[in-house]
């Protein structure tokens, strides 16, 4: 014996479509997330020298204020901002964090291919560490400000 | 991921399916395996799930999986109701995957619905609902496209609301994931989105030709239902690549008449799409399809209805053009077009104006109108295609002299533009011409409205940049080889300017010269450069004009009644030929207008004759005074303009052709006439060269030994014998002074010899007509004179040096061949005339 043939619609609401409806299926979707770390460039202030990389964002996610940004942060800019994230309350038990690219001695530092692993390192955690559903919203806004606002950071420099 | 990479991936998922394909093959064959066989096809549509293919590679897998299924398909319709349909459908949805379940249900899913007591509404709204589960863009592409495919011809039939419902929700889904696609992937790779985009297109136009496919659809539905669904949804996605193909598509498919019943709502719509979108694409092509019903109504109308077909492209009301012209004027101000754009839109409207309303100028006139306000650089011949529009698409090219505007949008082109459509406008004038429109151009609107075309291509020349000063004279005449082919054009063309009642074409006549004698202080061009223009115009036709007019006196016969028209004619003549005069700055006019004038000053005098032999001497009088100052007016020329040696001659040759061939002189012209040939001797007797002096002189002495018909009155002839005598004498003493006395060898001799020879044959013309004054005495000396002279000569020739020259000898033989041709004649004389016997030959 077959079963009685029982459609979808019995049990899925596949109603007209309204005006709001039309503009949520043709809008573009947010789920775009790229990030580039690239361009590094070497400054000498005052009697230091150190290496900057720049990071470009581009987004549609709502948790991102600007959809598309540049700043240029240094390796211990990395450094801080990993730290507050681990020490954020709530992060530490439910996300693991990614690992930074490891230190290097200060003869070496400066070499073409030092930086290039560097960056390539610093890319690949960035790239996670934005694209973490937790991460954006949690913390307070500290993932955008660190990717995306180039003032605001400064504050946390003094942390 | 590399093109070879992909290629590769391709082969060997091609291979893999065939594989496949061949295994459920054999499964189906054999009894009892069905489940294998299903199986397979799960297998083979497994390679369907494959994200690492370009749309075209993936096509030639569908095509593959497509063949395979359709035979799968027959299979199971002939396996029902052993393997009832219903319960496959269940069966394949335990596939494994999401793709093979879905397409081996869409399979079996249409199979079922072609049975007679399938639930087809339910079946297929559940094969509707469940593609929503691929929401991969190109997957869900072809998967919905295989939906499309496999229902050909179930659901044509079907009620057409449910159908249509039904491909619309397809349409509107594929819509969405195709429009998706372009967010897909790393922005860096967009272009290659939107390759692949174009790629896909097509699937997504199928919905829509399916749409225009289903049976029972009348322009009803297709208005309230199926256009104002579809425009939703295109105008709603914001894509422009989108708009661009589905709204090109949505013209194309949909039937004319349909088009024309939405036409108001249809353009609404295209105002809201985005601000890239091509509009003028969508103008120029729904205007093309309009253009296309009116020009060929479709057959199976005409068939139909004959007489409605007939009334309906016969009058179109004109709110169509109406609502078309606001939705224009809408389009410019809600977007910024670019004039290329306008220019388009403009052109494509007016041609459909011209086939819609032929006989209304109103609304192209509007159409150019607005163009005119519109700014555009004339360096880009925007306006081209919209000026060329009325010259092609007019029957009647004369119609476009009703269009206001049409001459004010052409003054602001450029001048290669501005040729080019003139040139196009006579051609086709010509053309009509050919065909045998015999009447000519008779309307003097008309007529003038050609003329001001011409006077925009004169007027190049004289643009302000070329012109320095106010000094503008005709040198500035364009040489440039496609200005002279259109000054060609117009000169054949003014020879249509006639009409079949003579008094019509002289009212032409007149009025060309009113307007190229006036000048408009409103115009744009200043008065300065219009008088230039108008007098390189004058230069142009009026020679021409003026021999037209003087032909006019040959339509009217000597009668009292044609008296006033006919010294009418003469005094636009005489106007004409003082004012080319007045304009002209070389040698050539001054020559033609005395040419001119000594053949209106004959004609005159020979109408005078018709009027005499008529009886009406009133008009005798009139015409041979008419003669007589024209005779004047060319002596003036001769005497002012002429100055170089050889034209003196030619010209005086011609003065005494035409006087003496009048036909009569009456006795208040006859003093005056005495004046005129002393005065033409007198200035034959003073030319430059001795031998222009002696011919001239000869040939006036004909003047004094007048030849009227045996009508004329006698007494009224100028016959003068000692006159001629004298003439004939001077000439002689004119030629003899030519020879040299140096005893050597001398082409002047030569020269006087022959002069010699020419005065003895005016002698003997005389001779014959009866002068007594050119006596036996006279020829037979002449004759001496010439012989020894001749005989000296040949001694000299023989006797002389190696440096007598060829010609010479030529030369001289001729005129030794040419004495005795002389002496011949004289002989030959001797026979008929008996006065000749005195004549002496041999010496």
């Amino acid at each position: 014996m077959s079963k009685p043939f029982t459609p979808i619609s019995s049990f899925q609401s596949t109603s007209k479509l309204t005006r709001k409806k039309l503009d949520d299926i043709y809008a573009e979707p947010e789920n775009f997330l790229e990030i580039e770390v690239r361009n590094p460039l070497t400054h000498t202030s005052g009697g230091n020298t150190y290496t900057d990389y720049e990071i470009i964002c581009r987004t549609n996610l709502p948790t991102f204020q600007n959809r598309e940004s540049v700043v240029r942060r240094r390796y211990s800019d990395f450094e801080l901002f990993k730290k507050i994230l681990e020490s954020a309350p709530g992060t530490s038990t439910r996300v693991i964090i990614p690992s930074l690219p490891g230190k290097v001695f200060t003869s070496k530092r400066f070499d073409f291919e030092v930086i290039e692993k560097r960056r390539a390192g610093l890319e690949k955690f960035l790239v996670v560490v934005a694209g973490h559903p937790l991460l954006q919203t949690g913390c307070g806004k500290l993932l955008s400000s660190f990717i995306q606002d180039a003032g605001v950071w400064d504050k946390y420099r003094n942390y | 991921i590399l093109m070879s990479e992909q290629q590769k991936i391709l082969a060997d998922l091609t291979a893999t399916i065939k594989h496949q394909i061949h295994l459920m093959e054999q499964s189906l064959g054999k009894r009892h395996q069905l489940m294998d066989a299903l199986k397979h096809a799960a297998n083979f549509l497994n390679e369907l799930r494959t994200s690492l293919l370009t749309p075209k590679q993936y096509y030639e897998l569908y095509i593959l999986v497509y063949d395979a299924l359709e035979s799968l398909a027959t299979h199971l319709r002939s396996l029902h109701p052993h393997h009832h349909l219903s319960d496959l459908y269940e069966l394949v949805q335990y596939a494994g995957n999401l793709v093979p379940r879905l397409y081996l249900m869409l399979t079996v899913g249409t199979v079922y619905m072609a049975l007679d007591d399938a639930p087809k509404a339910e079946v297929m709204r559940d094969m509707l609902e469940m593609c929503r589960g691929v929401q991969h863009p190109i997957r869900g592409l072809f998967l919905r496209y295989y939906l499309m495919q496999r229902t050909k011809g179930l659901i044509d039939q079907a009620d057409s609301a449910d159908a249509i419902l039904f491909i619309i929700t397809n349409f509107i889904e594929m819509n969405k994931l195709w429009v998706r696609l372009q967010h897909q992937g790393h922005s860096s790779q967009r272009s290659l989105r939107t390759l692949e985009r174009q790629q896909l297109q097509i699937l997504v136009g199928s919905n829509l030709v399916r749409l225009s496919q289903l049976e029972g659809v009348d322009v009803e539905v297709y208005k309230e239902q199926i256009l104002p669904a579809v425009m939703e949804q295109i105008v709603q996605c914001r894509d422009v690549l989108a708009q661009e193909y589905l709204v090109d598509v949505i013209i194309q498919i949909f039937p004319d008449q349909w088009h024309l019943a939405t036409m108001d709502y249809f353009l609404d719509r295209v105002l809201e799409l985005n601000e890239g979108v091509g509009y003028y694409k969508f103008w120029v092509g729904m205007v093309d399809r309009l253009e296309d019903l009116i020009k060929n109504p479709a057959e199976e109308d005409l068939a139909k209805d004959p007489v409605k077909a007939e009334s309906s492209t016969g009058s179109f009301s004109s709110d169509l053009f109406l609502s078309l012209f606001n939705h224009y004027t809408q389009l410019s101000l809600t977007t910024s077009l670019s004039p290329t754009e306008s220019s388009k839109i403009l052109s494509s409207l007016c041609k459909l104006c011209i086939a819609m309303y032929p006989a209304n100028y109103g609304f192209v006139d509007q159409i150019l109108q607005t163009a005119l306000e519109i700014e555009a650089n004339a360096a880009d011949d925007e306006w081209l295609a919209l000026l060329l529009t009325p010259v092609v698409n007019y029957t009647d090219i004369l119609t476009l002299l009703h269009l206001k505007n049409f001459n004010a949008l052409l003054g602001q082109q450029n001048e290669k533009l501005q040729r080019r459509i003139i040139g196009e406008i006579l051609d086709k004038l010509l053309a009509t011409s050919k065909t045998g429109l015999s009447t000519g151009i008779s309307d003097v609107g008309d007529v003038l409205g050609i003329c001001e075309y011409f006077k925009i291509v004169v007027s190049n020349n004289f643009g302000p940049n070329k012109v320095s000063g106010v000094d503008v004279t005709a040198k500035a005449l364009g040489k440039a080889p496609e200005v002279s082919l259109l000054h060609e054009k117009f000169a054949k063309i003014f020879h249509l300017f006639h009409a079949p009642n003579p008094l019509d074409t002289l009212k032409i006549y007149k009025a060309i010269d009113r307007s190229l004698c006036s000048v408009d202080s409103a115009a744009t061009m200043p008065p300065p450069q219009q008088r230039a223009v108008n007098a390189s115009i004058k230069l142009q036709i009026y020679p021409t004009l003026i021999q037209q007019t003087l032909s006019l006196t040959r339509r009217f016969r000597a009668v009292p009644a044609n008296e006033a028209t006919l010294v009418d004619i003469f005094k636009l003549v005489g106007t004409l030929l003082s004012e080319l005069l007045s304009v002209s700055d070389s040698n050539v006019y001054p020559e033609m207008c005395l040419k001119l004038y000594l053949s209106g000053a004959l004609i005159a005098n020979h109408l005078a004759y018709k009027f005499k032999l008529a009886r009406s001497d009133g008009a005798v009088d009139t015409l041979c005074e008419i003669s007589y100052d024209f005779f004047v007016q060319s002596f003036l020329i001769y005497e002012e303009y002429i100055s170089d040696s050889r034209t003196q001659y030619q010209c005086l040759v011609m003065i005494i052709s035409k006087l003496t061939r009048l036909l009569i002189l009456t006795e208040t012209f006859k003093a005056s006439y005495e004046t005129l040939i002393t005065k033409t001797t007198l200035y034959g007797s003073k030319l430059l060269k001795k031998t222009d002096q002696c011919r001239a002189v000869y040939l006036a002495s004909h003047l004094w030994w007048g030849t009227l018909p045996e009508e004329a009155d006698e007494t009224l002839a100028v016959n003068d014998g000692k006159r001629v005598l004298e003439c004939l004498q001077r000439s002689l003493r004119v030629a003899d002074s030519v020879f040299s006395t140096s005893t050597s060898f001398n082409a002047a001799n030569l020269v006087s010899l022959e002069l010699f020879v020419e005065i003895l044959n005016q002698c003997l013309y005389y001779f014959i007509h009866g002068n007594e004054s050119i006596n036996v005495r006279y020829i037979n000396g002449l004759v001496e004179l010439i012989q020894t002279n001749l005989t000296n000569l040949e001694n000299e020739l023989e006797a002389g040096s190696a440096d007598a020259e060829e010609a010479a000898t030529t030369a001289f033989a001729a005129t030794t061949r040419h004495f005795k041709r002389t002496l011949t004649y004289i002989e030959g004389q001797k026979e008929i005339d008996e006065r000749f016997q005195m004549l002496n030959t041999r010496v």
